[in-house]
């Protein structure tokens, strides 16, 4: 009999897996309603239950479908890998845009195999987006690799006063990086349109998405990288500014006419 | 036309039938939908309506003690449930009447 009542524990336990991600309570309460013809089932027949009743991921995904819950979210280190590393790469690519800016967009000689680099760094991009937005708004897989912990641990060793300012001064850089990306629309002469669209959507994106980071870690998968072009559009102006006379003519601020290299 | 097929827009309706005959706990309610002939209906599809009406706030639950074996959560329709009910019984009626006269020329 004992056999028989573990294959039951084994089973639901099995279950409970498939709904880990659902709210503690409403883990307990699907199991409350399941167990009494799961415990039932498994003292009536020898067959083992995965038989009768359908494999415990399969019973777990009925329920779900049936109940209305999200498909379970991604779980294993391969895909949390993909969705980090994608997300490091194409933010790095992203200072490296924002630097650029004009000049790709502008299809300038100078930017090189920048567009190549671009357009690979928004492909991994976006197919880790889809892949973070099934993870789970905690994102366990990604924060259970070995190297998040890592990461983690290292900026909690910071002093406790540091960590409580960033977190003070982060919606003023949610505005901030939104104000910087748009500058360059404001300080070029004649932006194309497309340009100007991008630059403004994205500055707005900047803003809207900072806050969402904090209660749902996917949106990191968007706000990263739009810190990244930032950060790159900062170090472009700077550029610009240090290495340019800024001068004040009838047509507007002027200070585009050389490029920093 | 598979019957788990057209089960699958009625279940709600059916679970809400069978819960407004007499409060049930799940297992309870699977037995009741299977005495009166649903035979096609998973197991697991039946305890995931049950949550989904739970939680859209059609229905009640409290536990009951038991002497033999675990605490059982009983469900109930509320009024929310019981006005659900009424309108879906509704518009299946008129679906089901005009599906009998369409297919008694058959």
């Amino acid at each position: 009999m004992s056999a028989m009542t573990d294959s039951a524990g084994e089973y639901l336990a099995a279950v409970r897996k498939h709904l880990a991600d659902l709210p503690p309570d409403e883990v307990a309460d699907i199991l409350a309603d399941i167990s009494p013809q799961i415990q039932e089932a498994a003292g009536e027949s020898d067959v083992p239950l995965a038989e009768r009743l359908g494999p415990p991921r399969q019973y777990a995904e009925e329920l779900r479908a049936a109940a209305g819950f999200p498909s379970p979210p991604l779980t294993g280190a391969v895909i949390a890998r993909f969705a980090v590393y994608s997300l490091v790469f194409a933010s790095v690519v992203a200072v490296w845009a924002g630097y650029l800016n004009m000049w790709a967009t502008r299809q300038d000689a100078r930017a090189g195999i920048a567009p190549a680099f671009i357009v690979l760094a928004a492909l991994l991009l976006g197919a880790s987006v889809v892949i973070a937005s099934r993870l789970g708004s905690s994102v366990s897989s990604v924060v259970a690799l070995p190297e998040v912990q890592w990461a983690r641990t290292s900026i909690a060793r910071a002093p406790a006063g540091v960590r409580a300012y960033y977190r003070s001064v982060q919606p003023g850089w949610w505005l901030a990086r939104g104000l910087l990306i748009a500058l360059p629309v404001l300080t070029i002469h004649g932006p194309s349109a497309l340009w100007v669209v991008f630059l403004l959507a994205q500055a707005v994106l900047a803003v809207l998405v900072g806050p969402r980071t904090r209660t749902d870690r996917r949106w990191l998968w968007i706000s990263v990288p739009i810190t990244g072009y930032a950060i790159g559009t900062a170090v472009l102006l700077l550029a610009i500014w240090s290495g340019n006379e800024v001068t004040l003519t009838g047509d507007g601020i002027s200070f585009m006419d050389r490029w920093p290299m | 036309v598979e019957i788990s097929q057209l089960l699958k827009g009625v279940l709600d309706l059916a679970v809400l039938a069978v819960l407004h005959e007499q409060d049930g706990y799940g297992y309870d309610v699977v037995r009741r939908l299977r005495a009166a002939g649903l035979d096609d209906i998973g197991d697991a599809s039946v305890y995931g309506t049950l949550r989904r009406l739970f939680n859209a706030g059609l229905l009640t639950s409290y536990v009951v003690a038991s002497d033999e074996g675990p605490h059982r959560k009983y469900y109930s329709l509320n009024d929310a449930g019981r006005q659900s009910m009424t309108e879906s019984a509704r518009t299946w009626r008129g679906f089901a009447e005009t599906m009998t006269e369409l297919v008694e020329k058959v």
